[in-house]
């Protein structure tokens, strides 16, 4: 996720905003679980059908190192298709995801050298040619901090988690199979784009704090902690940060300042950071909105909301943007230039625009690049360079398609608090009863049942690649991933309107950023079930691309 | 006594150069974008448009706006740039009175559809953009010729003929906005208003102050959390006992004085960190380096304290941190060259300084 609303720690939040990305704090963004988990489960999927598969056909699978470790069992996952038996397409979809296990290891991990070498951990020390090894041949998996982070950023105890821990190594990660781990990260990495975006303030004449000030006076009561809280604030409301005003007055009181508060001053240069990358990470796919510039319009906050109706929290953003004349810096963002997309997929093209044109406006009255379209950034350099860092982009954009507020374009509907819930419920829903001494695994016969609907999902979509490569001739390896995003966003979006719209709350984004944030975040407790509904049509296209991906060289 | 700049910076920095870090390269590591100008617009031509426009004259921001429009992009057409920068006053316009309860959500939400429809035509329309350039009496953004309300109320969104919406959008009542609006306080420094621009605060200099030493100075100045870990995080050949300590960042300036008492100002330094390649001299333009980078630091003045000379203020960069976030920006350049301004509590913005200090790192 939840990639536009992503839960942070203020002082991670903060921190990005400040001196840009090259000094920006860790963001330990909780939605970076589902980025990164919905990967690996796909990813983990795919070897247990290819090691079953391997299995029922007495065939070996590459060297010994690939084979499944002793006492290993199937879980069953080679089951017929929903639509019937035999089916070939089914079997050949089995074959094909089969295949795509060692493809997938033998990408090109991508990460840079570690931050910190030696690791303080005595076993690990750098590989040469690092950013060019094979996943499959990685020493170590990682967290998601890895290039953010200011540590070793490896994962010694990383394990695929519940049933998949079957194929691992006992005890944790010593020199197990780390590609489902590293696609995960990339996936997640996405939010750490900061060059993504840059803002600037426009000139004002008289200066937007002083024409504003009329209307605030009534409100302040802290003169030292007034001029940052609605700065601080407005990050909030954009993406992320806990407990906004509280951590502004410390701020007031902080003895440095550097990594709190540097940047955050309208007027003062280039803003960027991590809370603004998020901006490119939105898709209305409603009927009756502008889409001025894309098929579907990105984030615009005039249209934002469902049926268009601006949630009290968008409608503060958009005065916030306005006011301020915070406007994206076209020359100095990487998202005009990498998200605004003319090729020969089929899908409709981008309207180009020019320095002028995205500076014209702020950003309150900026569209933005949709998701497809990041997707499509990503997919575009992985086709030329097999490199699982490309992935990120697609896999990420496949995440935020299966987010229903990103399909809104809204900041506020219950934006954060559904993503905060499901951040919450995540065990629960990957591992159906929460892991515990009693269920070191969980609910096994529900994993695998919930792997079996992955799949049944994934090979849906697969049939949905495959249709395309048809119908293009001479892109028999390529993905319409902009289709894919789209359609998997629609689906997703059709699915909560069947069910009442259950995800789209008017009040909750207010209260979570009025009073209590675990109380908005507890109006989605009671719809677990249905989460996992859509994160596993997610990771269920994103199983299907991969085994596309795969294919590509 | 403290050890200033120059001299300190050349070698604390080199000695930070000691350690090894994470290599750039890669399609993980990319280089800073390119950015035209640090602020989104030529800054010669938004001091040419300040120029011509005196801040007390009638409509100065709308006048200013339409010049400053030009400013934001090559070859922008004067009529485009008169609507868009009258487009962007209504919408701060318009947002100011959304917050001042002056709009109802509703009349916000329209206003701003309506600008952002007719930014976008005037965009790809050129005759249209010109018509309500040359008139456009109500400033509705309807041309006079085609305007059949002529007196259209101001900020009101319009139909096509120029005639006031007789439908709203549907949008969150008025309460719950200002509920929001009220609950998270929105702006300001009261002791600031009246005040005028502040001055503009004179560089001084930016280093290293070193008098804080306690034990011989280490290479890397690891954060705490690696104290005592049997490693030698500083480089010094020895396994650390306890932590190493290092210096603080110490920026010196002479500050703003003609500002109301308890009115606050916050110092923007910006950093230009530019990487002129470790190669030989000959060698140069060397084939790697960092494109120049622009970087931001603000304090505010409450954190000043005492200057190493009279009528100076000193800023400093304490914790790890900070400190290691500092470190890193400055890691891949060689070269710093740095000016400061200041805003007050208002928002008013003095001017920048003069570009100071030159500063020779070496991080390579």
């Amino acid at each position: 996720m939840r990639g536009g609303t992503l839960k942070r720690h203020t002082h991670a939040a903060l921190g990005l905003l400040g001196l840009a990305c090259a000094v920006s704090m860790p963001a330990h963004a909780h939605n970076k679980l589902v980025h990164k988990g919905m990967p690996e489960l796909a990813y983990e999927i795919i070897k247990s059908v290819s090691w079953e598969h391997a299995q029922a056909r007495g065939t070996p699978i590459g060297d010994p190192s690939h084979a499944p470790p002793g006492g290993w069992e199937p879980l069953g996952l080679l089951m017929q298709s929903d639509q019937g038996t035999p089916d070939p397409a089914w079997q050949q979809f089995m074959a094909d995801t089969a295949a795509a296990y060692l493809k997938l290891q033998g990408l090109k991990a991508g990460l840079p050298s570690a931050r910190v070498e030696p690791c303080v951990t005595p076993t690990w020390s750098l590989p040469s040619g690092y950013p060019n090894e094979r996943i499959g041949d990685l020493p170590v998996a990682i967290n998601v901090d890895y290039v953010v982070g200011s540590g070793c950023g490896i994962d010694l105890d990383w394990r695929p988690g519940g049933i998949y821990d079957r194929g691992a190594h006992p005890g944790g990660f010593t020199k197990d199979d780390a590609t489902g781990n590293v696609l995960g990260f990339w996936a997640a990495s996405i939010d750490d784009e900061a060059d993504d975006t840059h803002i600037f303030v426009k000139v004002l004449n008289a200066g937007f704090l002083g024409d504003a000030k009329g209307s605030a006076n009534n409100f302040v009561t802290n003169a030292l902690a007034a001029p940052l809280i609605p700065i601080i604030c407005f990050a909030k409301w954009l993406f992320g940060g806990d407990d906004c005003e509280k951590d502004a007055h410390d701020f007031a009181n902080a003895v440095n300042p550097i990594d709190k508060i540097d940047g955050l001053i309208p007027g003062f240069g280039d803003i960027s950071g991590n809370d603004y990358i998020t901006m490119w990470h939105f898709m209305n796919l409603q009927s009756g909105v502008s889409n001025l510039y894309d098929d579907h319009q990105g984030l615009y906050y005039p249209e934002a909301g469902l049926d268009q109706v601006a949630d009290p929290v968008d409608i503060l953003i958009m005065a916030g943007l306005g006011l301020a004349g915070m406007t994206l810096n076209e020359s100095a963002s990487e998202g005009p230039h990498r998200y605004q997309v003319s090729t020969d997929d089929g899908h409709s093209n981008s309207v180009g625009r020019g320095t002028a044109t995205w500076q014209f406006a702020s950003l309150s009255h900026t569209p933005l690049s949709p998701l497809d379209n990041l997707a499509y950034f990503g997919w575009s350099r992985f086709r030329e360079d097999a490199n699982a860092h490309w992935l990120g982009w697609p896999l990420h954009a496949l995440g935020d398609a299966s987010a229903p507020h990103h399909l809104i374009g809204s900041s506020g509907w219950g934006h954060r608090p559904f993503e905060d819930a499901v951040e919450r419920h995540w065990r629960e829903i990957r591992f159906i009863v929460p892991l515990a001494e009693k269920h070191p695994e969980g609910d096994i016969e529900a994993q695998i049942a919930q792997a079996q609907r992955i799949l049944q999902s994934a090979f849906r979509w697969r049939l949905f690649i495959l249709k395309w490569r048809q119908d293009h001739p001479g892109k028999e390896k390529d993905v319409p991933i902009r289709d894919l995003v789209t359609e998997l966003g629609n689906q997703q979006l059709s699915a909560v309107a069947e069910q009442g719209n259950w995800p789209f709350n008017l009040t909750v984004s207010s209260e979570y950023l009025l009073s209590s944030e675990d109380a908005a975040t507890s109006h989605y407790d009671p719809f677990v079930d249905k989460m996992r509904d859509g994160v596993e049509d997610g990771t269920g296209a994103i199983l299907a691309f991969l085994v596309s991906a795969a294919e590509a060289h | 006594m403290r050890a200033r700049l120059g001299g300190a910076v050349v070698a604390v920095l080199a000695a930070l150069a000691g350690c090894r870090h994470r290599p750039e390269g890669g399609p993980g590591e990319k280089p800073p974008p390119s950015s035209r100008y640090a602020e989104g617009a030529d800054p010669a031509c938004v001091a040419d448009a300040r120029a011509k426009v005196p801040k007390d004259a009638p409509d100065a921001e709308r006048r200013f706006q339409e010049l400053y429009s030009r400013c934001l992009g090559p070859d922008i057409d004067s009529a485009v740039a008169v609507v868009t920068g009258r487009i962007e006053v209504d919408t701060q316009r318009l947002s100011r009175q959304l917050l001042e309860d002056k709009l109802t959500p509703a009349q916000f939400v329209a206003g701003m559809r309506d600008r952002g429809r007719k930014l976008v035509r005037a965009e790809r329309e050129n005759e249209y953009a010109h018509a309500v350039a040359e008139a456009d009496a109500d400033n509705d953004l309807i041309p006079d010729g085609q305007d059949r309300c002529p007196n259209t109320p101001e900020l009101a969104a319009t139909d096509a003929n120029g005639c006031p919406l007789n439908k709203l959008p549907e949008a969150p009542s008025r309460e719950s906005v200002q509920r929001l609006i009220q609950g998270s306080r929105f702006l300001v420094s009261p002791a600031c208003q009246g005040s005028g621009r502040p001055q503009t605060p004179a560089p001084v200099s930016l280093g290293f102050d070193r008098s804080v030493f306690r034990s011989p100075l280490g290479l890397c100045f690891p954060s705490r959390e690696l104290c005592n870990d049997g490693v030698d995080n500083d480089c010094n050949d020895q396994v650390d006992e306890g932590c190493p300590t290092r210096p603080v960042v110490e920026i010196v300036v002479v500050p703003v004085q003609n500002q109301p008492a308890g009115c606050l100002v916050m110092y923007q330094l910006e950093l230009l960190l530019m990487d002129t390649g470790k190669c030989a001299p000959e060698e140069r333009p060397c084939a790697t380096t960092n494109r120049p980078t622009y970087r931001t630091l603000v304090f505010r003045s409450f954190e000043a304290q005492p200057g190493p000379t009279p009528g100076t203020i000193r800023f400093v960069i304490s914790s790890d941190s900070a400190f290691n976030h500092f470190h890193r920006v400055l890691r891949g350049f060689n070269r710093l060259r740095w000016r400061a301004r200041a805003i007050n509590g208002s928002g008013h913005i003095s001017d920048w300084s003069e570009p100071h200090f030159d500063v020779t790192l070496n991080l390579h």
